[in-house]
């Protein structure tokens, strides 16, 4: 499933910390790893106060001891490092690693968030959100440490957190993530949200309001409807694999986005997958994405799969 | 008590009263449901009662007293049809209208409908405006521009869950709501005439007649029936039947209770507007500029500022259902969607166009809601025809008795359009 990872890198430790859960990817499935820079025209030195490459010369060096200093802190040799520099000036940076995705053929790409932030963060994407919409390929996205930067290798991927839709719009993603619970040996919880009364949008908000009674029992509803839907995907995940996986289901009640973190927080996930429609900015605003909403909150790295 | 909680406790309320195993009175029976009915009933009255609800006491006393108990019956009928629709087959009613409808009146339908959400849409706004205009002393043009930037702001804010801005919003709407019923405890209306011309039907002149029609359209809501409809829209499919008729009863619950409060509310209005208005010779004065002035008996001076805070929160508060019955509409019919913030970009041109042609919004607000009215016979026939469809509707499909009444509704709706219709042009061809 990742025969080819592609891990963008600029010259940032922000950057850099795409690397160990990049690795444990590569590892588990025996993927090659494909660490990548694009020259910018008229790069600058530092970009948030972190160094950035601006030549090629630079980058060859910079890429060459990154791979020397991932296979010195990799468990293991399962899987092969390449380098992968592109050639001439590109003003888009997003852009010119959308070009390569077709040179390529990466099946997923690794990104730190970094950059923008804030009002210009929630308006336009950030570079790996533009990636995603653009690319039409998995984004794997790790939100920048509060904390002193640390290379992490110790830290296994255990738990995977996979939210779904009542509608069943996004149960593509249910494939990826039984098939990473698998190769990372890893426990996998299915989580529906119900909103609740409060906490409905769009459409339904309206009838919260004129039929609060209805509305209520409705959720209830399908709060055990979902219950039941949950444990038929359970079901056939242990059909589907010959190696047994923990699959644990979840119905919350409440806002999606934040009974997401939650259930993240209590089960101590390692990864959230989800799948997405790839609007970003505000498009992703106006329609409520969920996705969208997830990749700006959370703090656990987020696979995002495309519908 | 957790959200959850309180909700099951609500449910399990419910579920006794429906199963009759509560020992308690009726009204102590309805008690624990009072509160949430009460604020869905707020929700039920926009500024498009408001205006017919003034005009109609001021020029005609107690005369469409009637209007409002038979509007407020028959909303009743449809709205629970409507969300029964949805109940039962988990798709809403523009969505039923496509797949079984012929493509050309699928599109003509799909029209009529945006032109209601858009009448739906043009009555809150201008509610709105006209309260911002009251409030502040601005133009109503300067006013008009608030309201389109609040707006959009309280669309943006719902995207964030703001439900908390809602609860602010009915709370204002409930205040007036209250000192209406107050109001007729010591107002002192003529009561025999307020029972006589509740029950006796009377016309007196076509534009009585536009202002019944506006009522019903105010209170039956064409827009509400395709909204309610999409009550289990994008939700998993529930299929026990028994589960889904005690939803159906728990609906019947929310709508009788609601519309019931709120059609003590437009009464309470009607009845107001006429003691004020009517009884002293001044039928000429029923805006909403001056309608502040049937509030001043129970709140003095204050009556001026809480009658403006109200008709601009209650316009605000509804600014999303036309929005949101536009967005449902336009999926139903034609399998299609826009973004929601052009969807209220569009809408509020009629709006604006109206403001910046110095039309008088009470009259305006009127027309939306007899062109709502107008656009009710393409809602309610639809709907009777599919709730009436045993194959469709399963356990839940329409008794002898509602398809009676169903059809004696649209019938009624229907002679009623017709009527102003020629009333109207009476003149011109007379």
């Amino acid at each position: 499933m990742l025969a080819k990872i592609l891990i963008p890198l600029d010259g940032s430790q922000s950057a850099e910390e795409a690397l160990p859960i990049a690795v444990q990817l590569a590892e588990a499935y025996a993927s090659k790893l494909i660490l990548f820079h694009g020259i910018e025209s008229n790069a600058p030195a530092k970009i948030h106060g972190e160094r950035h490459l601006q030549s090629r010369a630079e980058a060859e060096v910079y890429l060459d001891t990154c791979k020397a200093f991932l296979l010195q802190y990799a468990a293991s040799d399962r899987f092969e490092i390449a380098v992968h520099i592109h050639e001439s000036a590109i003003d888009d940076i997003g852009r010119g690693i959308i070009d390569h995705i077709s040179e390529l053929e990466p099946d997923l790409i690794v990104m730190c968030s970094h950059g923008k932030k804030g009002i210009r963060k929630t308006m336009l994407g950030s570079l790996p959100l533009q990636i995603l919409k653009m690319g039409k390929i998995p984004v794997l996205l790790v939100q920048p440490s509060a904390l002193e930067l640390k290379l992490e290798f110790s830290r296994p991927i255990r738990t995977l957190l996979l939210p779904l839709d009542s509608a069943s719009r996004h149960d593509n993603a249910l494939i990826t993530a039984s098939n990473l619970a698998q190769h990372l040996t890893a426990e996998l919880t299915l989580l529906t949200v119900v909103p609740t009364v409060s906490t409905q949008k769009s459409i339904h908000s309206h009838s919260s309001l004129h039929m609060p009674l209805s509305t209520r029992m409705s959720l209830e509803m399908e709060s055990a409807e979902i219950a039941r839907h949950l444990s038929e995907h359970r079901a056939l995940i242990h059909n589907e694999f010959q190696n047994p996986i923990s699959v644990h289901t979840l119905v919350a009640r409440g806002d999606i986005v934040r009974q997401i973190q939650a259930t993240a927080a209590s089960l101590q996930a390692c990864l959230i997958v989800v799948g997405t429609h790839r609007k970003i900015g505000m498009e992703a605003f106006w329609d409520d994405s969920i996705a969208f909403r997830l990749a700006l909150a959370t703090t656990l790295p987020l696979l995002l799969i495309p519908v | 008590m957790a959200a959850t909680e309180n909700d099951k406790k609500l449910q399990n309320q419910a579920q006794d009263i429906l199963e009759g195993n509560s020992k308690k009175g009726f009204f102590a029976r309805l008690l624990p449901f009072m509160g949430p009915a009460f604020i869905a009933s707020v929700a039920y009255v926009d500024p498009g009662n408001f205006a017919t609800n003034i005009e109609s006491g001021a020029k005609f006393g107690y005369v469409l007293l009637w209007v409002i108990l038979a509007s407020n019956l028959m909303a009743m009928l449809i709205q629970t049809m409507s969300a029964k629709l949805g109940i039962a087959t988990g798709s809403n009613l523009a969505e039923h209208c496509r797949l079984r409808f012929p493509r050309w009146f699928v599109f003509i339908l799909w029209l009529l409908m945006e032109v209601v959400a858009m009448a739906t849409d043009l009555a809150e706004f201008l509610g709105a405006a006209v309260g911002f205009n009251l409030l502040l002393g601005i133009p109503l043009g300067l006013a008009a521009v608030l309201t389109a930037a609040t707006t959009f702001i309280i669309l943006a804010l719902e995207r964030y869950g703001f439900r908390s801005l809602e609860a602010v919003i009915t709370g204002f709407v409930s205040v007036i709501a209250i000192s209406y019923i107050i109001e007729l405890a010591i107002g002192r209306p003529d009561w025999s005439q307020v029972w006589v011309h509740t029950i006796i039907p009377q016309f007196k002149g076509s534009e009585s007649v536009m202002l019944a029609v506006g009522i019903l359209g105010a209170t039956v809501m064409p827009h509400a029936i395709y909204l309610h409809s999409a009550l289990m829209q994008d939700r998993i499919g529930v299929r026990d039947p028994v589960l889904l008729k005690k939803l159906f009863h728990f609906e019947i619950i929310d709508v009788v209770v609601a519309m019931g409060i709120a059609s003590m509310v437009n009464g309470a209005m009607l009845i107001m507007s006429a003691a004020t208005f009517n009884s002293r010779g001044m039928v000429q004065v029923g805006t909403l500029e001056q309608a502040y002035i049937t509030l001043e008996p129970l709140l003095g001076k204050a009556a001026s500022w809480v009658f403006a805070l109200s008709l601009l929160f209650s316009g605000l508060s509804s600014a999303s259902v036309g929005t949101m019955a536009g967005q449902v509409i336009m999926q139903g019919f034609m399998n299609f969607e826009i973004p929601v913030w052009l969807r209220r970009i569009i809408t509020m041109v009629p709006s604006i166009v109206i403001i910046i042609l110095g039309v008088d919004p009470t009259k305006a607000l009127v027309f939306s809601q007899v062109l709502l009215s107008f656009g009710l016979p393409f809602a309610i026939i639809p709907l009777l025809v599919f709730t009436s469809d045993k194959a469709l509707m399963g356990n839940l499909v329409n008794r002898r008795s509602t398809k009676i009444l169903g059809i004696l509704v649209a019938g009624i709706i229907v002679v009623l359009n017709i009527y102003l219709i020629i009333r109207v042009f009476q003149p011109v061809t007379g």
